[in-house]
């Protein structure tokens, strides 16, 4: 009897203690204040603030260059413009005929499409049908601006001839950008990681490319080989040393022929090298007009697929995450499409959320008025059991309130829900546990019983959370988040402690 | 049982009367949509200080009446303060800024100060998201009934699967449409939360049936 009492008296004290430190901290002196070393909740873009970005079709104009022909002349200076007869015109940088609510809507699909590629978890898009402005709102984090640099992007891509500039290949061609990555040993003994800028083109695109690659083919036997940077991006010859080189590849999207690396390799003619018989041809990849790189091919491109290396091969983890958040962005921009209307950046301010961290904590003032309500309920229906049922039932939610700090799990208005439906969820299997035992002569076995079938009913909501655990959506994954450890807490915790204090006080 | 049947009914006719009103006010009127969401009027006011959110908020009440209005704090330096209600016209915005520079002791200039147009967020964005998880969460789970209910019958059990989730959505809606309530913040976290009911109820109700069938078996 006094055994009993004592171990529900130190599981009431724990509970006590846990509710506590879960409701006030734990203070430490750190340079001489008093710091809660409880780690504090993360919170979602709803109650934490949001990047406001305004974008609107740009109303500007742009100087073209047309011959005698009207025929658009890329680029020329002004001798060159007077001594061919080349006039020049203002004209709008979109057309009164691009912007049409298709087209608005086309950009919103694509601005969608580069925040998903860019890894934005949580998101809104408004768009004005009347005048194409769109509202974006995005977290606010150390890539907001990043993806802000993306947003408005047009993302034209194009492969031309690098002398006469006529267009062999634009966006249009290509189905699908991501990124690839392939680890190598090193000569000084390190392992180095590759990253690479998948292109793969389209069925009807990849004849194009494999016709492209032979004309503009690497004319090997006067050339000397010299690789230089361009740009941002570097080349990779494929020789058979790269061939051996370890393949780990991780892609978005799933690419079964990636043992066929098309490479192109730049070539930079040089003083040195003997007269040429036949002059190399070479092409530039343009985004946005910007030269990518200036190149020509290696090899035949018989899959339809392009790669090109991007930065130098990352030895450390600072490196790496520069040229895969390069290469992403620039795969962003293509996987996407292109733009049909030009955008500009009108606003973008970071705005605090209209909840504040008062109301939060009235929220919280809330759900403890709850507990307490719910504790003093069982206390009358069910004296010394529902007593013990109510102090379960606040270690529970001390526990989770825990669990959820430290596994990092998103605060969103979902993930409250979710607190308040596992709390509820709780309280039914408590509930059940005490109603069955109220009159019991075999204790235990009829609280397990009782714990086990509410337990069963529970398992397709459980299946629901664990699948919106993995969806990449803050709202969804954070409620799935909640619901899951509530779950294991209301699976472990009640096995250990409510049914123990049920069985105890009974005994 | 006759009682139990005849409270069934009831429940059933009342159901269905819900979902018919609830479809005619959708079709005929729409939604609701919360400020956040609805086509607005912004201003952004440069007040220079830590100002309180309160103090805007009697100010607004002042100048928008009983218009809806949301405050928020902007910049890491919350010295600036974006005002969005339903609309506001110049009146109001000089009445707004006068009342501030009062306040405050700013210089802040109507004519620097720009209304902008905060488009409609369109429901199907909104809710977009939320249908492909729980399209694929609803046949896992599907999939996962049949296991255990397979002798309530395969057919039976799916067909009450899907119409008691769908009915819980539709109800959710058709309750929105009818009260008037606005879609909003709290409208989605609200379809997880009847998803996840939905799934308890239905599994209490096939565990029932179940061991009716257990019990006819026996006999």
């Amino acid at each position: 009897m006094k055994k009993n009492k004592l171990k529900i008296i130190t599981i009431l004290l724990a509970i006590i203690l846990i509710a506590t430190i879960s409701i006030f901290g734990i203070y430490k002196k750190m340079q001489n204040r008093m710091e809660n070393i409880v780690k504090d909740y993360t919170y979602s873009m709803e109650l934490k603030g949001a990047r406001n970005v305004r974008l609107v079709a740009s109303e500007g104009t742009k100087e073209i260059i047309k011959d005698a022909q009207g025929n658009i002349i890329e680029s020329a200076t002004e001798e060159e413009i007077e001594q061919n007869g080349y006039t020049k015109e203002e004209q709008k940088i979109n057309e009164e005929t691009v912007l049409t609510k298709e087209n608005y809507q086309r950009v919103k699909e694509i601005i969608e499409k580069r925040l998903e590629n860019l890894a934005v978890d949580e998101y809104s898009i408004a768009v004005d049908e009347q005048t194409g402005d769109i509202l974006i709102k995005i977290p606010e984090n150390n890539n907001t601006d990043t993806v802000v640099g993306n947003l408005n992007t047009a993302g034209v891509f194009k492969i031309v001839d690098s002398k006469t500039n006529e267009v062999l290949l634009d966006g249009n061609d290509i189905k699908l950008s991501n990124v690839l990555y392939s680890t190598d040993s090193l000569s000084n003994g390190q392992t180095g990681t590759y990253v690479y800028l998948n292109i793969e083109f389209t069925k009807s695109s990849a004849e194009k490319i494999n016709q492209i690659s032979k004309d503009y083919k690497t004319i090997e036997e006067t050339n000397t080989q010299n690789t230089t940077e361009e740009n941002s991006t570097q080349e990779n010859t494929t020789t058979e040393e790269n061939q051996q080189a370890d393949q780990n590849q991780v892609a978005e999207n799933t690419n079964t022929e990636a043992n066929q690396t098309n490479v192109t390799s730049e070539q930079a003619s040089t003083q040195e090298n003997t007269q040429e018989e036949q002059e190399q041809k070479q092409v530039k990849l343009l985004i946005d007009d910007t030269t990518l790189m200036e190149t020509s091919f290696d090899e035949e491109i018989t899959t339809g697929k392009m790669q090109l290396s991007i930065g130098q091969v990352a030895t450390d983890q600072e490196t790496l995450e520069e040229n895969v958040q390069r290469a992403t962005n620039i795969a962003t921009l293509l996987d996407s499409g292109n733009m049909p209307i030009v955008y500009e950046v009108e606003d973008n301010k970071y705005i605090i959320s209209d909840i504040t961290t008062e109301t939060l904590k009235y929220v919280e003032i809330g759900f403890i008025i709850l507990i307490i309500l719910i504790f003093l309920i069982l206390a009358i229906k069910y004296k010394a059991l529902g007593i013990l049922g109510g102090f379960s039932i606040i270690g529970f939610v001390s526990l989770l309130t825990l669990v959820i700090r430290y596994t990092n799990v998103v605060i969103s208005i979902e993930s409250i829900f979710a607190i308040i439906l596992s709390i509820a969820l709780n309280i039914i299997i408590v509930k059940t546990i005490i109603k069955n035992v109220e009159k019991s002569e075999n204790v235990k076995k009829d609280i397990y019983i009782a714990y086990g079938k509410t337990l069963l009913k529970m398992i397709p909501i459980c299946i629901f959370s664990i699948i919106a655990c993995f969806i990449n959506w803050v709202p969804i994954n954070s409620f799935g988040m909640v619901m899951f450890w509530g779950f294991v807490l209301m699976t472990v915790y009640n096995f250990a402690i409510t049914n123990t204090l049920i069985i105890e006080q009974k005994k | 049982m006759k009682e139990i049947s005849q409270k069934t009914k009831i429940l059933l006719l009342i159901i269905i009367l819900v979902i018919i009103l609830g479809a005619i006010i959708i079709v005929t009127k729409g939604f609701n949509f919360d400020m956040q969401y609805q086509e607005s009027k912004k201003v952004e006011l440069y007040i220079q200080k830590e100002f309180s959110v309160e103090d805007i908020k009697q100010i607004t009440n002042e100048v928008f009446s009983n218009q809806e209005v949301i405050i928020q704090k902007v910049e890491i330096f919350e010295d600036m303060a974006s005002i969005q209600t339903k609309e506001i016209t110049e009146d109001q915005k000089e009445q707004l800024i006068t009342k501030v520079n009062e306040k405050y002791g700013t210089e802040i200039k109507s004519e620097d100060t720009q209304i902008i147009s905060i488009p409609h967020t369109k429901g199907r964005d909104i809710i977009r998201p939320y249908i492909m998880p729980l399209v694929i969460a609803t046949v896992i789970i599907l999939i996962y009934l049949v296991i255990p209910y397979r002798k309530i019958g395969i057919v039976k059990v799916l067909v009450q699967a899907i119409l008691t989730i769908g009915l819980g959505q539709v109800l959710l809606f058709s309750i929105i449409a009818i009260t008037g309530l606005p879609i909003g913040r709290y409208t989605t976290p609200l379809i997880l939360v009847i998803y996840a009911i939905s799934l308890l109820i239905l599994v209490s109700s096939l565990e029932k049936q179940k061991s009716l069938e257990k019990k006819e078996e026996e006999k």
